[in-house]
């Protein structure tokens, strides 16, 4: 269900008139979606999603209780108010409790809302697809794949009068081929909010050339080698890392930006003068939400600057408690890139790996932000500047500071969804690294 | 929402039938907190009853019928969640959630369609009963493997998990206290940092179908977990253990089942440990893998690649494929002559337990791994048949009413060996290895060869002694390899029942809630990595 930002404020309020609490705050949010999954080149499942989600947060002094529901009849808002004012009065103190935000000013203008993609049909959802499915079995390859599309809203309220209010859409394709013989295999994500860039018949004739040029892999011995991540890899050592750029922990000695026995590590260059990340909700491929769930500001913020690290998000607590500015954890992740192709990074290289996705990417140290994982849909030998052919898959142990200290050349950033990104959103470039640990062959295509 | 207003005036959609608004009544505002909170106001959906969902569900089946449905089934389903976590003595977030709607699947020429609500009203039923006939008739154009299902008996039944104290019933006032408790214990005994959280989860659904079926079944899930952890800030160090008491089907009596203090301590005085310990010396070595740890092991590399669905590439666009292929099925050798591993829905305090699937089957046991042979898939209604089967396992499940239910995992576990073997008994007959405890990270490649799984604690073993605890280690190793290379189990005193509430798969990514029964085992000549020296 879909609620503009006038009755979406008129519910808000009516949720607060029922408090009886010294303060209350309401995410109120909704969707409609829709989508269509294949296999074996045909359609296998699909869904239409019509869903509205109040959650409602009531505070006495420095107790405070949250409840969620799915429904928004009078009733049940009054319900759920009550709710969470007994769950608060029953629980104890917080010393760490922190009233809502006053009213806030000055979020960033964000076009996340796109007609073209909330007008998306059934029909012409299949249409899409049954470009990629022809062109599947035109090229006797075995295609997989998953499309949706999304409109949403969020909205924000509490007692001290602030509103916030986002309407966004989504659109996604993605698309896995494999070979009949079973050794090839390719994989497409992408997702954006307008879905005049998905460009279906694109991504879906680069999957079928990657696959065809996955097959017949050849077996290579695991070791560090010059590699070149593609968006979508690079993606996914990206977000991993985001999760770990938390003040509070950093401060408390247990993480990797931990300066050991006492702070951070903000200030210090601990990667390549290349790198430059940062958060921007204006971001023209990654158009993302201005406030957080709270209601606070999302701002244009730099992570890592000229390889130095120059912030790290945290709670409005902490940033209190150490006097420091409050950073709010960020809505998309951007590393900039340069004007050169993936080929072209290709083309340069005379030796080298070119990984196109990874898979299963587990914590193993945190200290030393060690990560697991594999490659997965494509691992192909770079030799005089051309792939000369597929290889095997590889487990690797490497860590996205090691990676990032390791970037000697990128392509463009792009707009990708990594394996195990999610809904991040994330612009990033295909990066060249002067090694990358594969730690042992993977059986798997 | 002008409820009395909707009832008066809901005209029957365009192919409707006309419907008596008793029910719903009783079911808009459907809030069902519970009494605990407050008696006076709060309405228990459980008011409903079995009359209305099968009045709810004959509109379905009457509007699908009528639109072109050869199948249709519902689900009305209400998701209860309850968290609480804390750190220290500081609340981090306590929670309730509940998640109500509908989700209606059909058949149309062959193709599924699917369409699901929050809104649980008469128009909303017809509405989208309508919609999901649509999306199956415009994705049909997209069909060349027309659903056909294998025959289900008609069944019309109720299902509840067993349990002795309904958690719900218990304040949280009196969950928060325990759980700060705990937290006390851990900072006490000289533990830096201590995160805890308490999950309670009731999942209620009624399923009727077109073939007759009027099931109601109501689970519920509990799990707690507690993390000490202690910091070196002079070294740069700091090291955790976790509790391992796993999430199971069961009710508050959970905390009085378990030890929870004793097994805080005992995490403060490993984790100080831990921070001492020496670091492993890599390479090729012989493990016994406790049961805490191995249950996970079984889940990766067992459960994932028997799932039909991935073998036959259903999954392959996410979740990956299986190198257990049906050519397979019968004659892979996947372990040694120990290895019984047994898929059952119907098994005691597990998380897949339950009465019926989604598809309306009634829940079984049955073997997957025999004697170290591959002997069986797990199959819902779609997939039986796929493997000649005239049967489905009873595999389907959608995590919520807006899910679309697809094969997923029943619990499947390690049978114990027959002869009497204590984790004593194995370490003494043990010369040379080491000893993996807990639950720690894991991670294995899309077709379930290649996995790399670390713990909690690392424990030296010479001469049939624990001598010490060693640090950073990981076992790496090929499925097949490895479960051929086990040459000891424990007995069933040793038998411990592990699980996952948040196993994912599909998409858009669904959860659910599994378990895994596994005694501790020898593996021999195993790759051990050292986590600190990769790079």
């Amino acid at each position: 269900m879909i609620i503009e930002q006038d009755e979406a404020a008129g519910i808000i309020e009516k949720i607060l008139s029922y408090s009886s609490a010294d303060s209350a705050s309401v995410n109120f949010s909704g969707s409609n979606s829709n989508n269509l999954r294949f296999a074996l080149n045909s359609v296998s499942t699909c869904g239409a999603v019509d869903s509205v989600s109040v959650s409602i947060t009531s505070n006495f002094g420095k107790k405070s209780g949250s409840v969620n529901i799915t429904s928004i009849d009078d009733e049940s808002l009054k319900n759920g108010v009550l709710q969470s004012e007994k769950i608060a009065k029953l629980s104890p103190d917080n010393a760490e409790f922190m009233p809502p935000p006053e009213k806030q000013t000055g979020y960033y203008e964000v076009k996340e809302y796109f007609e073209d993609t909330n007008s998306v049909t059934p029909e012409n959802l299949a249409e899409k697809i049954s470009y990629t499915l022809d062109k599947a079995v035109q090229n006797d390859l075995v295609s997989s794949g998953f499309s949706k599309v999304e409109t949403k809203f969020n909205s924000i309220g509490n007692s001290n009068k602030l509103l916030a209010y986002s309407k966004s859409t989504n659109s996604s394709f993605s698309s896995t081929m494999r070979s009949k013989s079973g050794n090839g295999s390719s994989k497409v994500n992408r997702a954006y909010a307008n879905i005049d860039l998905l460009n279906v018949r694109k991504f879906s004739d680069k999957v079928i050339d990657n696959a065809l040029l996955s097959k017949n892999p050849q077996s290579y011995e695991p070791g560090k080698y010059v590699t070149i991540l593609d968006n979508s890899a690079a993606s996914d050592m990206l977000n991993n890392m985001l999760w770990t750029l938390n003040l509070r922990s950093a401060d408390e000695g247990r993480s990797f930006f931990s300066n050991n026995s006492k702070g951070n590590k903000i200030g210090q260059k601990l990667v390549s003068d290349k790198v430059h990340i940062y958060s921007d909700p204006q971001n023209d491929l990654a158009p993302a939400s201005p406030f957080n769930s709270e209601g606070y500001p999302i701002r244009k913020t730099d992570w890592f600057s000229e390889g130095v690290l120059k912030n790290l998000y945290s709670t409005i607590y902490w940033a209190k408690k150490t006097g420091t500015e409050y950073i709010s954890y960020p809505s998309n992740i951007i590393m900039d890139g340069s004007d050169k192709t993936v080929e072209q990074l290709i083309s340069e290289t005379e030796k080298g790996i070119f990984v196109t996705r990874l898979w299963y990417i587990r914590s193993v140290d945190q200290k030393q932000m060690l990560l697991t994982g594999l490659t997965r849909d494509g691992v192909f030998l770079i030799e005089n500047g051309k792939i000369k052919n597929s290889i095997n898959n590889f487990r690797f142990n490497e860590s996205p500071i090691n990676v990032l200290k390791n970037v000697i050349d990128m392509s463009a950033a792009e707009k990708v969804v990594g394996s195990e990104t999610g809904d991040s959103k994330i612009v990033v470039p295909a990066l060249k690294l002067s090694e990358f640990n594969f730690s042992t062959i993977s059986d798997a295509f | 929402m002008q409820r009395r207003e909707f009832i008066k005036n809901s005209a029957i959609g365009c192919c409707g039938i006309a419907l008596s608004g008793i029910m719903l009544d009783k079911a808009i505002g459907n809030n069902s907190f519970d009494s605990n909170v407050n008696e006076e106001t709060l309405k228990s959906f459980y008011s409903f009853d079995e009359n209305d969902f099968k009045k709810l569900a004959d509109t379905m089946i009457f509007t699908a019928k009528n639109n072109g449905a050869s199948y249709s089934d519902i689900r009305i389903c209400k998701n209860r969640n309850q968290q609480i976590s804390t750190r220290q003595e500081i609340i981090a977030g306590i929670s309730d959630s509940e998640s109500l709607g509908f989700g209606i699947r059909v058949l149309v020429n062959g193709t599924w369609g699917f369409a699901s609500s929050a809104f649980i009203k008469e128009e909303d039923i017809i509405k989208n009963t309508i919609l999901a006939c649509e999306i199956a008739k415009a994705n049909s154009i997209l069909q060349k493997n027309p659903v056909e299902l294998v025959p289900v008996k008609v069944y019309n039944d109720t299902y509840k998990s067993p349990l002795i104290t309904n958690p719900f019933d218990i304040p949280i006032s009196e969950k928060i206290e325990l759980q700060l408790k705990y937290n006390k214990t851990a900072m006490t005994l000289g533990a830096d940092y201590v995160d805890s959280f308490m999950w309670f989860i009731n999942e209620w659904k009624y399923f009727a179908s077109s073939e007759g079926s009027s099931i109601t079944q109501d689970l519920f899930r509990i799990w707690a977990q507690t993390t000490p952890m202690v910091v070196d800030k002079n070294e740069g160090k700091f090291e955790s253990v976790e509790t391992q008491i796993a999430p199971l089907s069961m009710g508050y009596e959970y905390f009085t089942e378990f030890p929870f203090e004793k097994e805080i301590e005992a995490c403060v005085e490993s984790a100080k440990m831990k921070l001492k310990a020496p670091t492993v010396t890599p390479g090729k070595k012989d493990v016994i893998i406790h049961a805490n740890n191995l249950f996970l092991t079984i889940h990766e590399s067992c459960g994932h690649p028997t799932e039909l669905d991935r073998a036959l590439g259903y999954e392959a666009n996410y979740a990956g494929t299986s190198f257990m292929t049906p050519d397979k099925l019968g004659n892979l050798k996947y372990g040694s002559d120990l290895i019984n591993l047994t898929a059952d829905r119907t098994q005691k305090y597990g998380l897949a337990t339950r009465g019926y699937d989604d598809d309306g089957v009634k829940t079984v046991e049955w073997p997957i791994i025999d004697k170290g042979l591959f002997v069986n898939y797990q199959t819902t209604r779609e997939q039986a048949r796929i493997v000649n089967q005239e049967d489905s396992f009873a595999c389907a499940y959608a995590d919520s009413w807006s899910s679309f239910p697809i094969q997923r995992m029943p619990n499947i576990s390690l049978k114990p060996s027959e002869d009497k073997m204590s984790l004593e008994d194995l370490i003494s007959d043990t010369e040379d290895a080491i000893l993996i405890v807990g639950r720690g990270s894991w991670s294995i490649d899309m077709q379930r060869y290649n996995f790399q799984f670390t713990g909690q604690e690392f424990w030296e073993i010479k001469n049939g002694k624990k001598t010490g605890m060693i640090n950073d280690v990981a076992y790496q190793g090929n499925t097949i390899d490895f479960w051929n290379s086990c040459d000891a189990l424990c007995d069933e005193s040793e038998y411990y029942l592990g699980g996952s509430l948040f196993c994912g798969k599909g998409e858009p990514g669904q959860i659910s809630p599994v378990s895994h029964g596994a005694v501790p085992a020898r593996f021999r000549n195993i790759n051990i990595l050292n986590t600190k020296s990769q790079i």
